[in-house]
């Protein structure tokens, strides 16, 4: 690995001597892709570190792109941010839009089934945690979560999903 | 009426110092913490300025030299109906006697101070205090709403389901249904739809199939919610808006959901035999409104119009609309005279958030006929406001007011709904400078 990285680093400063600085950001984030093959990178030691609130924009394109994977279109975001102007109880507009996500044939096949959750549970919870909450559960967060799907077996991925995206947490940064 | 009115204050006083529920003349049981007139207050805010000369004033086209007099408001005023030079096609009323034979009619009322612009002919209405010129179009008003009054003080506090505020248009006015009032604010706010949005083609667009959710998967989100929120130490009260319980918010979501899907089929403001292409954005706003009080019987409904304001640049479409929304209010009361709890329960007042100039503007519509500014000359500040409800409670076909000697003002509707919902005397002094519109009632 450090020898692959070192062979890149090279290339990319011979590679820099004859491009512009643009060019120079570009290769940077190839670089890191490359090395470290980031996915999804916790950002938050814990969540007390969060104490912004999302904006409207910021919340529907979060969820937009959380389960679709994909950056909104600017006409969406437009009309969601529009349509959650005109009902004043915003906790309930969010329902309506996230479960009008949720119903999507697109998002379905972004999440995973109610099996594969079944499957390896703990790994199912981590995944929550990481794709929503930007940061690890704790021991705690991971033991508690995992009984409550081991316990109820009716609890869908859809359950879990809608919870996390209406949480105090997701609303915050 | 002297006399009737020493004798209900007497009565008032001596229900002041009760704590126990009583029976309203109506035969209801007050919630409340003091005497209630009536358990439903139905607001309506004329939005975009209405002259007094083409409604109580009845001059039609006299005023601009072109034509009759008349009264093109039948379903709300009494008088005869212009019969030729008809800007409009008339529509049959709604209502067998207008409403103000079953009300009173304040002729001429003042709306005296801050500018005559709509956001602060609103602000004034509906928080009972005047504006002025630095108010913030994009925020919530300084001072309480009349929501957060109702909901404050009744005992127990009233829910957010009983307080609507039900807007034609977005702009500034989704700020109207709570204020930046630190004892007051959101926490006591109403709740706020702007039908044509909420319900027009976005609405649609989006939630057309989307399903309601099942108990059981409420229940599951819920419990996995409580959970992450236990774990995390900033409220849902940090997020701003108003905030329904689970349960409402749920009824809401299901009846929002049922609208628009066709599950509860809207009924049209709109006389036998007039298609739906006559139909306004006012008269769309009534309509959902009245599928919100026939759903909830809330207790105070704030609606406004804003259609009227067209009267900058076409003076004969201002009749037409001014037309239509009489026949909306018509149609409205007649139809909540038609439900079991607000039948006689409900008290409606109808007022323009203020008028408009007395001289046209240059500008002249397709039949030579000039418009109207409302630049903050007298006769923008010159309004009427109809009082209708029980004959038990408030007097019918009573003219107060002249064009010598307005009586009321604008900033007199909250502190007359919190007499009529039984919250007045716990309002605390300095917040509401207005009075009660004491000659309405008996």
């Amino acid at each position: 690995m450090q020898a692959s990285k070192h062979l890149i680093w090279v290339t990319l400063c011979g590679l820099l001597l004859s491009t512009s600085c643009k060019k120079e950001i570009e290769q940077e984030v190839i670089y890191d892709n490359i090395i470290y093959e980031i996915d999804t990178v916790p950002v938050y030691q814990s969540n007390a570190e969060k104490d912004r609130l999302k904006t409207p924009l910021q919340y529907i394109s979060g969820l937009y792109s959380n389960l679709y994977l994909s950056g909104i279109p600017s006409n969406v975001l437009d009309n969601l941010v529009i349509y959650r102007l005109s009902i004043g109880d915003k906790t309930l507009v969010n329902e309506m839009i996230l479960n009008a996500m949720l119903d999507s044939p697109d998002v379905l096949a972004t999440i995973p089934d109610d099996s594969e959750m079944r499957d390896d549970v703990e790994a199912f919870v981590e995944e929550c945690y990481l794709r929503f909450y930007l940061r690890k559960p704790s021991a705690y967060e991971l033991y508690a979560m995992t009984e409550m799907i081991d316990g109820d077996a009716d609890m869908t991925v859809v359950d879990v999903y809608r919870a996390f995206l209406l949480s105090n947490e997701y609303m915050f940064y | 009426m002297k006399r009737r009115k020493f004798i209900r204050n007497t009565f008032m006083a001596t229900a002041g110092m009760m704590t126990a529920p009583y029976i309203l003349p109506a035969g209801t049981i007050s919630r409340s913490s003091g005497f209630r007139l009536a358990n439903h207050v139905v607001l309506v805010v004329f939005g975009g300025g209405i002259r007094n000369q083409e409604s109580v004033g009845q001059q039609y086209l006299l005023n601009q030299a072109a034509g009759p007099g008349g009264n093109i408001m039948p379903n709300m005023l009494t008088g005869a109906q212009p019969t030729y030079n008809l800007l409009y096609t008339p529509w049959e009323t709604a209502v067998a006697s207008p409403l103000a034979t079953k009300g009173t009619l304040y002729k001429h009322m003042r709306y005296a101070g801050g500018p005559t612009g709509h956001f602060n002919g609103h602000t004034a209405v509906i928080t009972g205090n005047y504006t002025s010129d630095s108010l913030n179009l994009s925020a919530n008003p300084v001072m309480p709403t009349i929501f957060e009054y109702y909901r404050k003080h009744n005992d127990p506090v009233a829910s957010a389901l009983n307080a609507w505020w039900m807007s034609i248009d977005l702009g500034p006015y989704v700020y109207l249904n709570y204020s930046q009032d630190p004892v007051y604010g959101a926490k006591y706010g109403g709740n706020y739809m702007s039908p044509t949005t909420t319900f027009g083609s976005l609405g649609v667009d989006y939630f057309s199939t989307l399903n309601t959710m099942h108990p059981e998967e409420i229940t599951r989100m819920q419990t996995i919610k409580s959970f992450l929120d236990a774990n995390f130490d900033r409220s849902v009260t940090d997020i701003p808006g108003i905030l329904n319980s689970d349960e409402n918010r749920q009824l809401i979501q299901d009846f929002m959901l049922q609208l628009i899907q066709g599950d509860i089929p809207v009924e049209y403001p709109l006389p036998p035999g007039i298609g739906l292409d006559q139909m306004t954005g006012d008269l769309s706003n009534i309509a959902v409104s009245w599928k919100v009080l026939q759903q909830f019987h809330p207790e105070l409904m704030v609606i406004n119009t804003t259609n009227l304001d067209i009267c900058h640049t076409n003076f004969s479409e201002y009749v037409k609309y001014l037309h239509k929304a009489d026949f909306g209010v018509g149609w409205l009361w007649d139809k909540i005279q038609s439900d079991p709890v607000l039948a006689n329960d409900t008290i409606m007042i109808c007022i323009p958030e203020h008028g408009r100039n007395a001289v046209p503007n240059t500008i002249p519509d397709a039949n030579g006929l000039f418009a109207y500014d409302h630049t903050g000359d007298e006769n923008s500040r010159d309004v009427f406001c109809l009082v209708v409800g029980p004959p038990s409670v408030v007097n019918q076909g009573l003219v107060v007011g002249s064009e010598d000697a307005p009586e009321g003002e604008t900033i007199d509707v909250v502190p007359t709904i919190a007499h009529i919902l039984g919250f007045k005397d716990l309002i605390p002094p300095g917040y509401l400078p207005g009075s009660i519109l004491e000659a309405a009632f008996v």
